[in-house]
């Protein structure tokens, strides 16, 4: 089997490029409101960097790439800079802007049988936007679709080509849908919950894909998931995302060793672990929060162990500690050793009854 | 009620081809297992294992080509009418993946409940709201949420609902497919002590299915592991998960995050090494 | 889903939120609607009491004037026996209104319950009822209505059953349709599972779900049916005189359009108008329906 050589026509003569959110606020339109989705986020991905974005339902993570998309529902408004390679996409004109989203960003999606139309052929999935974009005849898209197909893995790719959709398995899928995300050559790669529809053996395979791909091409890479564990050993960096606002932001391999963030510790403690079995799993309370629901102060601050007078009436800001960020005002105290990781204290079902809200 | 699965297979036909050749999928292979009085069993593998085919088969929802399925020595229908459908749910009820989907989306939780306590007239119509408050108070759930639709309420709160549907029926075993993945990280934590907590209080049996090793290592006491329709190991959950023996069962093992991150504790991300191509199925 | 489909998680964790459009988009709709139901209620009234509003017999003959157009005493004119077009118009909506209504009716009583026995029988009996409206969905509805129509004589009840019976398996195929997407749902399957039995999963838990859709389909057949009426009308093969209806009112103002086209204008835009406010209604019924039950 041949390694994956990086090809040289691939980068399309680019270096790659960084990405850079700074302070950027998306709000979406309710009826005459506007409501804020995320909030004040800065982020920055460089060249051949995997950042991970992590968190559960409403903190902001499919928002964040759906801005950096430009894929927003009708009405919505993003404030704060987009930088893509300097370029401030947001200032743009629609076209440019639309343009360059198309060229420089690539996605991957969750279920990706939801995004191949699966009347179609492999090869017109690949070709289609080559053809209309780049201007390419249909011999050299068939040639450079088998050139991305052979890239990430996918064996035999002038008889995958052939093939429709639903005669591939998943895994096989979801590297077709990442050949077509790289066939513009694009500098930034967005996957969304790209390996949670996956069997865990063809996660690892697709992440260290992934892995590959952006230290070959100098892809920065933005992976968003709801899995810390995950996002821990697949990042360089990871940001913790809650409520809208990044709560926290760690180095990779950092953030399961030692959360700082009260959220992330309880997250992590929360999760049940293959190696032992823990008598009662500690249970955040209360569930999780969007940004428009958020209370004022800290917006964790209600169902937060750790939470003083102070947290009801201000919002932390993000402050460096410990070699990473997080956004809260007790970052400096070491929290995870302050309580037990689990506790065997059973609820009562009157307790439980109070938990959600 | 000792639940026991002997020899268990099923082929499903399929159409291909414009002329319809039929082929034959061998979704489960001989599978045979055992889920003690009050015990807990995890069935493990991968899409296209066969497990959730090997859950719908002791429920009830699925023919198996052969083998038996016995509950406490007795063998169960293998193509049930209504009426041993009725008789079955008394012992075997199922919790579904997909919380708000596995609720009639024009009842209100507490009707649906309500209708299962009164079809199995387990109470007199006097008593079934009672009933039903007190199932909703056994799941943890508000009870100003009775009249609520599934559609207005969390995937938590819809699995709860969906876990007092099916406590209702005063069953034996509960049979679980993928009973949390489709909720948040700190949803799942609360479900799965609510679990934990129905078995040890109820003396109920548990029947996972999944495919999160975490999950199982958490909820069950013994496992098997299923890769295209076969056995390929079983045991305790600590021998299985700590010790595999089988190829595959080790395959699984290393690929969960976490133990993908431990050899190499503190160093380059996993993603960042590799080469070469992957053929997987 | 199968039981293999049915093993791929998709993991639905942020769903978009629902913005809704700019606020001129909702008004235009509720405008639209609430017109639509001015114009429908004013038919049904027409029809209600048109003894009463009708200005002159609507059968009365001046067989002096043909063709006249509108004038102080016929203000929408007189057709092609002098008769007055208004309170043609005005009777003939008894007809237009009773017509389609009971073409939905017998649509729904016969393709109903097939449509949900094939769905949940599946299998060989799924088999004969779809072939069963296969065989009348080949033929094209109105040539098979004017053969019915032919064979059994030119009458309102006739045409209206032969219209009925081309709108059975379009019925009958929704309800298939709806009834197996329902069908594969897993409170269904629960429903098989705690041992209920077909009437109770089918009245209680799978009409109410799809209730919505064939009420706002039942409403679109409706106007459907009117139109296929009219057209059997015009024809000649549908209510005949003195039986008053508005596609017969268009046949009769066909031969003499050229000297007074009131007799054709009117009775068409009453169509139109009926029709389109029925269409705007069931869309509206449609998303109503649905908006209520997103509701958190």
């Amino acid at each position: 089997m041949k390694p994956a050589e990086a090809d040289p026509r691939d980068a399309l003569g680019r270096g790659g490029m960084s990405l850079s959110l700074e302070d950027i606020t998306t709000y979406l339109r309710f009826g005459r409101e506007l409501k804020s989705v995320i909030l004040r986020v800065d982020l920055r991905i460089e060249p051949a960097e995997i950042v991970g974005l992590v968190g559960e339902s409403g903190s902001g993570k499919s928002m964040t790439a759906r801005t950096i998309a430009g894929v927003l529902p009708h009405g919505a408004v993003t404030e704060g800079r987009l930088l893509l390679g300097g370029e401030n996409l947001l200032e743009m004109p629609h076209r440019r802007r639309r343009e360059v989203q198309a060229k420089e960003i690539g996605f991957i999606f969750q279920d990706p049988r939801a995004y191949i139309d699966p009347l179609w052929r492999v090869e017109v999935h690949l070709t289609e936007a080559m053809r209309v974009h780049l201007g390419l005849s249909r011999s050299e898209a068939r040639g450079r679709a088998i050139e991305l197909l052979d890239s990430v893995g996918i064996d035999q790719p002038e008889r995958r080509m052939r093939q429709f959709p639903d005669e591939l398995s998943g895994g096989m899928l979801q590297r077709v849908m990442i050949a077509g995300a790289l066939a513009m050559g694009p500098s930034v790669l967005l996957a969304d919950e790209a390996t949670t529809a996956l069997d865990v053996t063809t996660q690892a395979e697709i992440v260290k894909l992934l892995g590959e791909l952006s230290s070959q091409r100098g892809l920065s890479v933005l992976f968003i998931t709801h899995d810390l564990a995950l996002a821990d050993i697949v990042c360089t960096r990871v940001c913790v995302m809650y409520a809208g606002r990044i709560v926290e932001v760690r180095e990779g391999r950092q953030i399961f060793e030692n959360p700082i963030h009260p959220y992330t510790i309880d997250l992590l403690a929360a999760r049940p672990t293959i190696l032992h079995r823990v008598g009662r799993l500690p249970v955040i309370k209360g569930v999780p929060t969007s940004a428009m629901d958020a209370p004022s102060g800290c917006p964790f601050h209600p169902r937060c162990r750790f939470a003083l007078d102070e947290c009801r009436r201000a919002t932390p800001a993000l402050v460096p500690v410990r070699g990473g960020f997080a956004r809260c005002f007790r970052a400096h105290e070491d929290l995870k050793a302050l309580s037990p990781e689990t506790s065997d204290v059973a609820l009562s079902s009157e307790e439980n009854n109070a938990l959600e809200s | 009620m000792l639940l026991k699965a002997e020899s268990l297979y099923k082929d499903f036909r399929l159409r291909s081809g414009l002329l319809g050749r039929s082929s034959r999928l061998q979704a489960v292979k001989d599978v045979s297992f055992v889920v003690p009085a009050s015990g807990s069993l995890a069935i493990v593998g991968e899409t296209g294992s066969g497990k959730t085919t090997v859950a719908r088969i002791v429920v009830g929802l699925e023919t198996a080509t052969s083998g038996v399925v016995e509950a406490d020595g007795i063998t169960l229908s293998p193509k049930p009418g209504p009426d041993e459908r009725r008789h079955r749910a008394r012992m075997i009820q199922m919790v579904f993946q997909n919380p708000v989907m596995s609720l009639d989306p024009h009842q209100s939780i507490g009707a649906a409940i309500r209708e299962v306590v009164s079809f199995h007239s387990l109470r007199p119509p006097s008593e079934c709201d009672a009933r039903v408050r007190e199932l909703l108070n056994a799941v943890g759930m508000d009870l100003r949420l009775t009249a609520s639709r599934p559609q207005n309420l969390s995937g938590g709160q819809c699995q709860r609902a969906a876990i007092a549907r099916a406590l209702a029926a005063e069953p034996e075993l509960l049979v679980l497919d993928e009973p949390v993945s489709a909720l948040d990280v700190s949803t799942q934590a609360q479900i799965l002590n609510l679990l934990a907590d129905l078995k040890a209080r109820l003396g109920l049996s548990l029947l996972t299915i999944s495919h999160d090793l975490a999950l199982v290592r958490q909820l069950a006491d013994d496992v098997i592991v299923m890769c295209k329709g076969e056995m390929v190991e079983s045991g305790s959950v600590d021998d299985v998960l700590s010790r595999p023996q089988h190829a595959y069962t080790r395959r699984l093992v290393d690929a969960v995050p976490e133990i993908m991150g431990r050899p190499t504790a503190g160093s380059a991300p996993v993603s960042a090494s590799g080469s070469g191509h992957y053929e997987d199925a | 889903m199968s039981a293999v489909a049915s093993e791929m998680l998709v993991f639905e964790h942020e769903t978009m939120p629902r913005a809704a459009g700019g606020r001129w988009e909702g008004l235009f709709q509720n405008v639209v609607v609430v017109i639509s139901a001015v114009i429908l209620i004013g038919i049904v009234c027409c029809a209600l009491f048109a003894p009463w509003l009708v200005p002159h017999t609507p059968n009365a003959i001046h067989l002096l004037d043909p063709y006249t157009g509108p004038s102080r005493s016929f203000p929408f004119g007189q057709d092609s026996a002098g008769r007055d077009i208004l309170s043609r118009l005005i009777y003939g909506s008894r007809l237009s209104l009773l017509g389609p209504t009971i073409v939905v009716a017998i649509a729904f009583v016969a393709g109903v319950p097939l449509g949900f026995l094939a769905a949940y029988r599946g299998g060989f009996t799924d088999g004969i009822v779809s072939r069963l409206f296969d065989v009348i969905f080949a033929f094209p509805p109105l040539l098979l209505a004017v053969v019915i129509v032919a064979t059994f004589g030119a009458s309102f009840m006739t045409a209206v059953f032969a219209v009925a019976v081309t709108y059975i398996p379009l019925m009958g195929r929704l309800v298939r349709s709806a009834a197996l997407v329902e069908r594969s749902k897993p409170y269904v399957e629960e429903c098989r599972l705690q041992g209920y039995g077909a009437w109770r999963v089918l009245f209680v838990h799978m009409m109410p779900n799809i209730g919505r859709i064939i009420i706002s389909q039942t409403t679109l057949y409706f106007a459907y049916g009117l139109l296929d009426l009219s057209a059997l009308s015009f024809l000649g093969l549908g209510a005949q005189p003195p039986q008053i209806d508005w596609g017969g009112m268009l046949e009769n103002a066909n031969q003499g359009v050229f000297q007074s086209s009131t007799g054709v204008v009117f009775p068409a835009v009453a169509i139109v108008l009926l029709v389109v406010s029925l269409n705007f209604i069931a869309d509206w019924a449609l998303d109503f329906r649905s908006r209520k039950s997103e509701q958190r």
